[in-house]
């Protein structure tokens, strides 16, 4: 359903994101996973048509077939109508501050669906409903500074699917959910894959989130999609340098003794777009660099039922190279 | 010496949407009787499910809503009681990072300037001081001098969050009221963050009103963690008790919903020792 080949999105800055490759068909749910700023919003919002103006977008991006690669706003929006919907990852910017929620949510089902107020109503409320909105009815009259965090992200949530949308394109949507809530979301997105066949993009840093949501994950770093595998091999034993860093370094319950001691990292930190290496993304920060990983792009290559962008050929990937873990601490 | 911050018996109610003529709905009451005290260089979690008053708490806590019952006291100085000239002077001394950064930082003008904005309140330092210690400041966050000059959308969602740390550091303040302020950053980030905080703490005696719907994040920072439900505190002591062997049924019920979130060992890192 979405192709997605050699795309490049550029800023006059840099290169955001460098020639990414999928495929996501009816029903996939997919992880993207990443350290903060490697590209993954630019990444989404480059599937939605909705860059903006400053992006220089290269390469193919075919949706149902059809490139969509220099098509023009009225391609786009067609489709944003009823086949992609995106929950945007910082809530308080993508309402609009002076309507009432309900209206908000309401207003693409009586534009897009063409239902009357009264069914757009019960629509609303019944997604207010299943996002676990507490007291639907009385939020639907509320503006969104009138929310909590988490309320408002969930406003979100039931905007994008207001529309049923046939993708999803979900960034960092349970960031500001507690435990509770952001089980619920997942399991509703889930099931809305599965029963409408729903493609889910499903962009988060929580990776336990990403494990129960997606059977798919690309790892990106520095605008490269540096590995790609089905969830579960992946999240129990990554094979690329940077993903191996980004496992080891999750936080995990501290008793007291411990508090004292300063958390584990990947050292360093991403460069900006301008200063990006031409080569592997990641070297300079890479415990297993070579000398060649800086100057040269690295190779994709198939490892496992992945695929993994990186100079090292099997031999130092798989297995357990502590060494690789040691170094992030 | 007074606490840092004392709030005693403080309740904020909400007017709610009418849905009749007729009647007004009850208001909604976001916090209710809360106390509690933090101390200079202590780190203070505050965790509870969506929608339990963490955030009301934090604008409370900071001066930008006064409550309804109750005095929210920093370094002794009733807050009610400061006049608007007096309130902003304090201002300096104790900041907030938003649970929304976007609302925080003014999309007309240059992160450099919002960074900069706690600062000139102060009217004191030469604008050569201020922009070395905005680019020492984002620097400490892991951004760049040069950003400085961009405009807040030219950033990541999680690169944004940090320009708000950085405002809300940028004065050295006694007191940080941090809400979700590490909760869309990835790991990594988010730990590099954390030991920046606990830097400020151990070197400054910076004191952390540190609210996440995270336990594992709180708990590898607070000394101390409350609990609250609908606005009340329910749960309250040292982080190890609260996590660990709280007896309150509905701290373990979060602690119980937390444990999915929890990081499994398929493959056991380096750092697990
Ligand atoms: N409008 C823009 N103009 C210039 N640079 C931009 C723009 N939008 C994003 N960037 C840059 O592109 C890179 C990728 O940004 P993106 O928002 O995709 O990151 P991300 O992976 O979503 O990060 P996060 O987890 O922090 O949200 C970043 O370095 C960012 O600064
Ligand atoms: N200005 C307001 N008017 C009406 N109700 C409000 C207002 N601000 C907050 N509330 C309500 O008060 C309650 C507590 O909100 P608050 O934002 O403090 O929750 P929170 O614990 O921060 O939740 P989250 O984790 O979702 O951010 C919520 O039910 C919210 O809808
Ligand atoms: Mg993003
Ligand atoms: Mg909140």
């Amino acid at each position: 359903m979405i192709g997605v080949e050699g795309l490049s999105v550029h800023f006059n800055a840099g290169c955001a994101v460098r020639d990414a490759q999928f495929a996501i068909a009816p029903g996939d749910r997919v992880g993207v996973v990443g350290e903060s700023g490697c590209g993954k919003s630019v990444l989404a919002l480059s599937l939605m048509g909705m860059l903006p103006e400053t992006a220089r977008m290269s390469g193919s991006l075919k949706i149902d077939g059809v490139e969509m690669a220099g098509s023009d706003e009225a391609a786009w929006r067609n489709l944003r109508a009823r086949r992609l919907a995106m929950i945007f990852q910082e809530p308080m910017s993508a309402l609009n501050p002076l309507r009432r929620v309900g209206e908000t949510v309401m207003e693409p089902m009586r534009v897009h669906l063409g239902l009357s107020r009264a069914d757009a109503r019960r629509k609303a409320l019944a997604l207010f409903e299943e996002t676990g909105i507490p007291e639907p009815e009385q939020r639907f009259r509320q503006f969104p500074h009138e929310l909590s965090g988490g309320q408002r992200q969930r406003v979100l949530i039931a905007l994008a699917l207001a529309c049923d949308p046939d993708v999803l394109i979900a960034d960092e949507p349970t960031t500001a959910l507690d435990a509770n809530v952001a089980l619920r979301i997942i399991t509703l997105l889930v099931e809305l894959s599965k029963r409408r066949n729903m493609a889910l993009l499903f962009i988060s840093h929580d990776l336990e989130a990403v494990r129960r949501a997606t059977t798919r994950v690309m790892i990106m770093y520095g605008g490269d999609i540096v590995e790609q595998a089905p969830t579960q091999s992946l999240l129990v034993a990554p094979a690329h340098p940077y993903a191996r860093g980004l496992l080891a370094t999750r936080p995990r319950f501290r008793p007291a003794r411990q508090r004292d001691l300063r958390l584990p990292t990947i050292p360093g930190a991403v460069p900006p777009l301008k200063d990006l290496p031409i080569g592997c993304r990641f070297s300079g920060r890479c415990p297993v660099e070579l000398a060649h990983c800086r100057e040269q792009a690295p190779p994709r290559r198939t490892q496992g039922s992945g695929t993994v962008a990186c100079h090292h050929t099997g031999e130092v990937l798989a297995g357990h190279a502590r060494p690789i873990e040691k170094a992030f601490v | 010496m007074p606490a840092l911050l004392q709030l005693d018996r403080v309740t904020r109610r909400y007017a709610l949407p009418r849905r009749s003529l007729l009647r007004a709905p009850a208001p909604l009451t976001a916090v209710s009787n809360v106390s509690l005290t933090l101390a200079r260089g202590e780190t203070l979690g505050v965790v509870g499910e969506s929608g339990s008053g963490k955030s009301t708490l934090a604008r409370l806590a900071m001066g930008f809503e006064r409550p309804d019952e109750g005095a929210v006291c920093f370094d002794g100085k009733d807050l009610a009681r400061l006049s608007k000239p007096e309130l902003k002077a304090l201002r300096p001394r104790f900041q907030m990072v938003f649970q929304d950064p976007y609302g925080s930082l003014d999309p007309r003008r240059r992160v450099g300037w919002s960074v900069a904005e706690p600062l000139r309140v102060l009217r004191r330092e030469e604008p050569a001081v201020i922009e070395s210690q905005v680019n020492a400041v984002l620097e400490r966050v892991g951004l760049r001098v040069e950003d400085a000059r961009k405009y807040p959308h030219e950033f990541s969602g999680g690169q944004r969050q940090r320009i708000a740390i950085a405002r809300g550091i940028v004065t050295s303040p006694d007191l940080l009221i941090a809400d979700e302020a590490v909760s869309a950053l990835d790991v990594s980030v988010q730990a590099q963050i954390l030991n920046l905080l606990m830097d400020l703490r151990d070197d400054m005696g910076l004191g952390l009103f540190f609210i996440s719907h995270d336990l594992q994040v709180v708990s590898s920072i607070s000394d101390r963690i409350v609990v609250l439900r609908q606005g009340e505190i329910v749960d309250d002591g040292p982080t190890d008790d609260v996590m660990f062997r709280s007896r309150n049924a509905y701290t373990r019920s979060l602690m119980a919903a937390a444990g999915w979130r929890a990081a499994r060992d398929g493959q056991s890192a380096a750092t697990d020792r």
